[in-house]
């Protein structure tokens, strides 16, 4: 069979057309479209709305705790504040109702002193190292707001720390 | 031929290529209706993941309709005997057209085709495929879909001539 034979053919087959799909189908697949990209959407939107919901309850509970923390030292400056400069005279009535024994933290550091090289030492393992003892003074401060009574305590406190060398 | 699958435009490409694509899930599959059913999951199938395929091309159509084929094939044997004698006589023709002499015959001739040479050759002469574009869809080399097309195109005459496969 010739190439121009085949060619002939080929054209002969080609004028006959495909019966064309159904209106009825292309309706179907349109409608089948629409219908998965709407689930495709919801399922988007429900994984978004997931998340955003997570994040935004995230960021309530944050910004809550920071005015919460914030509030409180705020409320127990302004007490310290307020009765220093009135300091009303304390009478019966005038008493306060809370608990004297409610003292609230409001200060703690840990305050570096100082550091001593404390020179080579040899090791229990044989390897050398280098020590230096840090001195800490920790520092607590209770304060009570009712009558603005303050319990202070201070810690002293060593670390020590070991930096290996190398010896020749 | 390429185009981009975006917006409305699956409409466009139906309207183009559906005829194609109809002619070629017919030969992969068992009955018209199962060959529509076939047509409208790989469009939906592509038309919902658009956005892995940005270019979208015939031959990728062509790919999705055997492989839904295929699935559907697995299923399709248990209810194959209860509707073929149905379907037979319910189906619509492969073509439309039949101003050729001899396009009367021509459905007959091209169902009598190894299914090897008649897939290639809808795929060659209908959907415009390179062999090599061919190969792809039917995983075989460009030279098997060449081979195929020649000795399908040569039993296609005969049969129309009135000869037997």
């Amino acid at each position: 069979m010739s190439l121009e034979k085949d060619k002939q053919f080929e054209k002969q087959l080609r004028e006959s057309r495909p019966v064309v799909p159904s209106p009825a189908l292309r309706d179907r697949i349109g409608e089948a479209i629409a219908a998965k990209e709407r689930k495709q959407n919801l399922a988007r939107w429900r994984i978004i709305s997931g998340w955003g919901g997570l994040a935004v309850a995230a960021a309530a509970l944050i910004t809550f705790g920071i005015l919460l923390f914030n509030g409180r030292l705020e409320v127990a400056m302004q007490s310290q504040q307020s009765q220093e400069e009135v300091s009303p005279p304390l009478t019966v009535s005038n008493m306060p109702q809370e608990n004297p024994d409610a003292f609230k933290p409001v200060l703690a550091e840990n305050n570096l002193k100082g550091r001593i090289d404390e020179g080579i030492v040899f090791l229990d393992n044989g390897l050398t190292a280098r020590r230096y003892r840090y001195e800490f003074v920790d520092r607590v401060v209770w304060r009570n707001p009712a009558d603005g009574a303050v319990v202070e305590m201070e810690i002293p406190r060593d670390e020590v720390v070991l930096i290996p060398v190398q010896t020749f | 031929m390429e185009k981009n699958l975006n917006g409305e435009n699956w409409r466009d490409w139906f309207n183009e290529w559906g005829d194609r694509f109809l002619l070629f899930a017919r030969q992969q599959s068992g009955s018209f209706q199962e060959a529509e059913d076939i047509l409208q999951e790989v469009f939906v199938h592509i038309w919902t993941r658009r956005e892995a395929f940005p270019r979208i091309e015939p031959g990728l159509v062509f790919t999705q309709i055997r492989r839904k084929a295929i699935d559907h094939a697995r299923s399709r044997k248990r209810r194959q005997l209860r509707e073929k004698a149905y379907a037979e006589d319910t189906e619509p023709p492969y073509f439309t057209d039949t101003a050729e002499p001899n396009g009367d015959g021509m459905q007959e001739a091209l169902q009598q085709l190894p299914r090897e040479q008649r897939e290639v050759l809808v795929l060659k002469v209908w959907g415009e495929q390179t062999f090599e574009s061919i190969g792809q869809t039917l995983d075989i080399s460009p030279n098997t879909a060449a081979s195929r097309y020649r000795y399908g195109l040569e039993q296609m005459r005969r049969l129309m001539k009135g000869g037997k496969a």
